[in-house]
């Protein structure tokens, strides 16, 4: 500190600099700058979390196109194998007993349905066992007598594809309309009568209404009975009842201009799962 | 609260302590009042923005020095590009009043090497010691005494006997 102590050089540099500023506005200004750096602050950190936030949002409502996709309930493939639950509530019976019947269909014919008719012995001894392996008792040798509300009447329907066969239990009703399988392309529009149980009963009641281009029509389902309650065409149309033998379909067309709009047409069927079906396609 | 409050009051006086003579010092060393001026309270700023960090150092006005050295560097890089794009238009340099004799000295201490200029503003001007002005430089005290000496003559040898005997 000796060696470079010059007062004459300490004087004339420090004389260079000034009297310096003063100090009550230099502070005054700092408190300004600082106050001004701080909303800068603020406002960058509030631009930040709205970006991410709408970066955010935009990400969670975006759904890639492929999420959209179809997919087979099995995976795809011919040889899908169906088996739905049905649980019969027979009404005309005494007894609250309710029987689990499996009606499978199998692609290929090699599924767990017992398509030969086999009767499981366990469940005709045991009346309310709700075991959905149950086929119907036809051919069997060692089965007991079955309880009274196991009516094992077997109804075999050959499906369309033409090896799966069905196992229904029939009820104290014959229906007049069968149940039966709906293709497994999916049509156009689609309406299905929500079911909110699991175990599907065969003699539900249940009524569906459907419209399409040319008309509306509402039919009514009732221990498996499909039966047509009105039907209206729009204006300018025509509607035609064609009642198949498994399904209900009313064909609308355009009166005024045969040539001009669509021939519309309501069908209506009975599901797998024994619920309405109503499907409305336009030609 | 109480202790913002506290941090507030330290930081106030330690602008009160040594703004002033940080001011001068590199005043003296980049020969512009309102760079350094400017330089010293950008450092402030961002010493009171993150105050509770530098409150912890060993030397929070060492901190706020550098920080303002470093601005004053930035800044008069920025003004030595704007006075190059004058002088390629042909525009006359602001001149600058000051005393003929001040205007002397700054003249002398312009020619000095930057380290030299800040070396002797800092140790004259700030009142530094040679440990203090290497540790705000970032260099040994053996270049800083060396700093020293060469500016120091060099002054001299400039401004002959009417400095000595001023």
């Amino acid at each position: 500190m000796n060696d470079f102590d010059d007062s004459v050089l300490r004087d004339q540099l420090q004389r260079l600099g000034g009297h310096g500023p003063d100090e009550a506005g230099a502070y005054l200004a700092l408190q300004q700058r600082v106050g001004v750096a701080k909303r800068r602050r603020a406002a960058a950190v509030v631009g930040g979390l709205g970006v991410t936030l709408m970066i955010g949002f935009a990400a969670a409502a975006y759904q890639p196109p492929s999420s959209s996709r179809l997919v087979p309930a099995n995976g795809g493939g011919n040889d899908a194998v169906v088996t739905l639950p049905t649980t019969v509530d027979n009404a005309d019976t005494t007894s609250s007993s309710t029987v689990i019947s499996t009606p499978t269909i199998n692609g290929n014919g090699n599924g767990n349905g017992n398509g030969n008719g086999n009767t499981n012995s366990d469940n005709a001894n045991n009346p309310g066992n709700s075991n959905p392996s149950t086929s119907a008792p036809q051919t069997g040798t060692d089965s007991t007598t079955p309880s009274p509300i196991d009516v094992p009447a077997t109804t075999a329907h050959t499906v369309p594809h033409g090896h799966a066969t069905t196992s229904a239990p029939a009820t104290t009703t014959a229906p007049t309309v069968p149940a039966t399988t709906t293709p497994p392309t999916v049509p156009a529009t689609t309406s299905t009568v929500p079911s909110t149980s699991s175990s599907v009963p065969t003699n539900f009641i249940e009524d569906a209404s459907a419209s399409s281009t040319g008309g509306t029509a509402t039919v009514h389902l009732q221990n498996g009975v499909l039966s047509l309650v009105s039907y209206s065409a729009y204006a300018g149309h025509g509607c035609v009842v064609d009642p198949p033998s498994n399904r209900i379909r009313i064909t609308c067309r355009p009166t005024l201009f045969n040539t001009l709009g669509n021939t519309s047409h309501l069908d209506f069927s009975i599901g797998l799962d024994g619920h309405l079906v109503a499907v409305s396609t336009e030609t | 609260m109480m202790n913002d409050i506290r941090m507030v009051d330290d930081l106030e006086s330690l602008f009160r302590a040594h703004h002033g003579r940080l001011v001068r010092a590199l005043t003296v060393a980049c020969g512009n009042e309102q760079i350094a001026a400017d330089a010293v309270q950008v450092a402030f700023v961002k010493a009171h923005l993150k105050w509770r960090s530098i409150m912890s150092y060993d030397d929070p006005v060492g901190w706020i020095r550098r920080v303002a050295i470093n601005n004053m560097r930035d800044e008069h890089r920025r003004e030595s590009r704007k006075q190059r794009v004058v002088d390629r238009l042909g525009a006359e340099p602001e001149a600058q009043a000051q005393a003929p004799q001040l205007d002397e000295v700054a003249a002398m201490l312009a020619g000095l090497p930057r380290q030299q200029r800040l070396s002797l503003a800092l140790f004259y001007v700030d009142g530094l010691s040679v440990a203090e002005t290497a540790a705000t430089l970032g260099i040994s005290e053996g270049a800083v005494k060396f700093h020293l000496h060469q500016g120091r003559s060099t002054l001299r040898g400039q401004l002959g006997e009417g400095v000595h005997h001023e």
